[in-house]
């Protein structure tokens, strides 16, 4: 049997009433304010300054140490066993210094530029929600008649 | 130079790589604590959300420019072993001279155990190393490790370094023969490389000794030769050393005997002293400035000395408390007087001096330093010495001040507040200008 077809409901009708009502639920009551991302600038591009400049001097501390080691080992005034125990020595431990240190300071300063990036983006999408939650309270509520 | 040895190289090559490599790397001593501080200042200011940073590598950097700057500067132990164990001078430690490394680590074990004492190193490049070391390179190493630990241990009993003279003054040195058998067992010549090691044998500068009196506590000792360090500072003569001799003077103001007793083996030692200093430098140049009781002491040191050698001081008496004709009559304690060990002569007395009477017992005998400048004694004294062509200068003392121990007594320290109790005209302390008079001379 075929299944009847919907009755369509009958047409509301506004009835007699008071007027003009607000619509209940029609939109969201407006929250708190956003919160406002706090990110130390001023430190952090300190901090960056300052990992260049040490970058700098161990790079150049690194280099002319090299350049002094290489004129000891290479001059041919230093030989026998304990040469290459020596320089077996200050080779690892110029190697800690660069490129371990250096290194290991490339990819804080790496974390650090990134940290910024995302704190920029963070204060950006701030100032839009803010904006976006002026607007909401400073709008006038709607209306519907009742 | 060939690559089968131990060690090849030329010590004053290494010394400067040392300097130059560790020179460079304190390049980066500002820049990483400049890091530290702006780390940390990130990682401390107010963040929202959390910053999580990661930690500072401040101590890493450091760390690693530390071991670095040590890998670099291990070679001045190469060119130490170099000077002490190249005894062929050719500029390698080869096999037959030292075996391998380890005999190399065993010199540099040495060296860092006997380095720095006090701020004196312990020269291991001596000749008095090396002349006696025997033969094989083991053997060799052996004895030295046993004379640096021998020297070692009789260096920090015997010599306080209160000056090493590394701001540029004078260098301020004490000798404690509080016991005076300090220096049994020891030869001449190792107090002779004790002396030389601490500088004390007068190939740097002049010396002046300075030998306290019947007192306890070593601050009158300190106070008198900082103030004589300072007055050759003033005078430009910064390459002076200040040696203070400490003694065993009693415990207690009541001890005189005990410390009249203990003057004869503290003399005994400082006479072990000055032998060393007259066989390694007989011409230096040495002043000597004793108070009261200290006279006994640096006197008969002086005056039990070997015969030979040249060895001659300066000498100021303060009051001394030894017998008026000790120099005649105990000639074997205080013959000094009256030969050419002291070429100048300087004697403080004061007929009113209070300590002297009190203390000073030896029955009839009276107290040189007691004496009148008019006295027989002295008059006699000083026409001996002008017989022998030797200076004598009589500075007459004749007021009230005086130090603990009694009214008219000086002190060693010219900085010491003295009493004046009587009603004696005095203009000044007269240590002032018999102590510019001496260190002028």
């Amino acid at each position: 049997m075929p299944e009847p077809s919907p009755v369509p409901m009958p047409p509301v009708r506004p009835g007699p009433g008071p007027g003009p009502v607000p619509m209940p639920h029609s939109t969201p009551p407006l929250g708190p304010p956003p919160t406002e991302p706090v990110f130390p600038y001023a430190e952090a591009r300190a901090a960056i300054r300052a990992i260049d400049a040490l970058l700098d001097d161990l790079h150049r501390a690194s280099t002319q140490h090299r350049h002094l080691t290489g004129e000891l080992i290479l001059g041919g005034t230093f030989s026998g066993t304990a040469r290459g125990r020596f320089e077996d020595r200050v080779i690892e431990a110029g190697q800690e210094v660069a490129p371990g240190c250096t290194a290991a300071l490339q990819v804080d300063r790496d974390w650090l530029v990134h940290a910024i990036a995302a704190a920029d983006l963070r204060q950006h999408q701030y100032e839009t929600d803010l904006a976006r939650w002026k607007a909401k309270r400073d709008a006038p509520e709607p209306v519907v008649a009742a | 130079m060939t690559d089968g040895g131990v060690l090849g190289a030329d010590p004053a090559v290494l010394d400067a790589y040392a300097v130059d490599a560790s020179g460079v790397l304190d390049l980066t001593d500002h820049s990483t604590t400049a890091y530290g501080v702006a780390w940390l200042a990130l990682t401390t200011a107010p963040a929202s959300p959390p910053l999580g940073a990661p930690c500072s590598i401040q101590g890493r950097v450091s760390s690693a420019v530390s071991d670095l700057r040590a890998a670099s500067t291990s070679v001045q132990g190469y060119a130490d072993a170099l000077r002490a164990l190249d005894a062929d001078a050719d500029g390698e430690l080869d096999s037959g001279e030292l075996p391998d490394l380890t005999y190399l680590d065993l010199f540099l074990q040495l060296r860092q155990e006997h380095q720095p004492h006090d701020t004196v190193h312990l020269d291991l490049s001596s000749p008095f190393f090396l002349s006696t070391a025997p033969e094989t390179p083991a053997e060799r190493l052996a004895h030295l490790k046993r004379e640096t630990d021998r020297l070692y241990e009789l260096s920090k009993d015997l010599v306080d370094v209160n000056n090493d003279g590394s701001n540029g003054e004078p260098r301020e040195i004490r000798l404690n023969l509080n016991d005076p058998g300090i220096l049994e067992g020891y030869s001449q010549e190792d107090v002779q490389e004790i002396l030389r090691l601490h500088g004390i044998d007068g190939e740097d500068g002049p010396l002046h000794f300075l030998v306290h009196g019947f007192t306890t506590g070593t601050d009158p000792l300190e106070s008198a030769g900082h103030h004589v360090a300072t007055r050759y500072h003033e005078r430009g003569e910064d390459d002076t050393t200040i040696v203070t001799v400490d003694w065993d003077s009693g415990s207690g103001p009541t001890d005189w005997n005990e410390a009249r007793g203990n003057a004869d083996p503290a003399a005994a030692a400082l006479t072990r002293i000055f032998d060393a200093l007259n066989a390694s430098n007989p011409d230096a140049d040495v002043k000597l400035s004793a108070h009261s009781l200290g006279n006994k002491v640096a006197l008969n040191a002086l005056t039990d000395m070997a015969d030979d050698g040249g060895f001659q001081v300066d000498y100021l008496a303060i009051e001394p408390a030894i017998p008026r004709y000790g120099y005649e009559e105990d000639a074997n304690d205080f013959g000094a007087l009256v030969s050419d060990r002291i070429k100048t002569l300087t004697v403080t007395v004061n007929d009113g001096d209070d300590a002297l009477n009190k203390y000073f017992d030896y029955g009839t005998i009276h107290a040189l330093g007691e004496a009148e400048p008019g006295d027989d004694s002295i008059q006699d004294l000083i026409e001996a010495r002008d017989d022998r062509g030797l200076s004598t200068t009589i500075v007459d003392h004749e007021s009230g001040l005086g130090d603990e121990h009694g009214e008219g007594h000086l002190s060693l320290d010219p900085d010491m507040e003295l009493n004046d109790d009587s009603d004696k005209e005095h203009d000044g302390n007269p240590l002032d200008h018999v102590y510019d008079d001496q260190i002028g001379r």
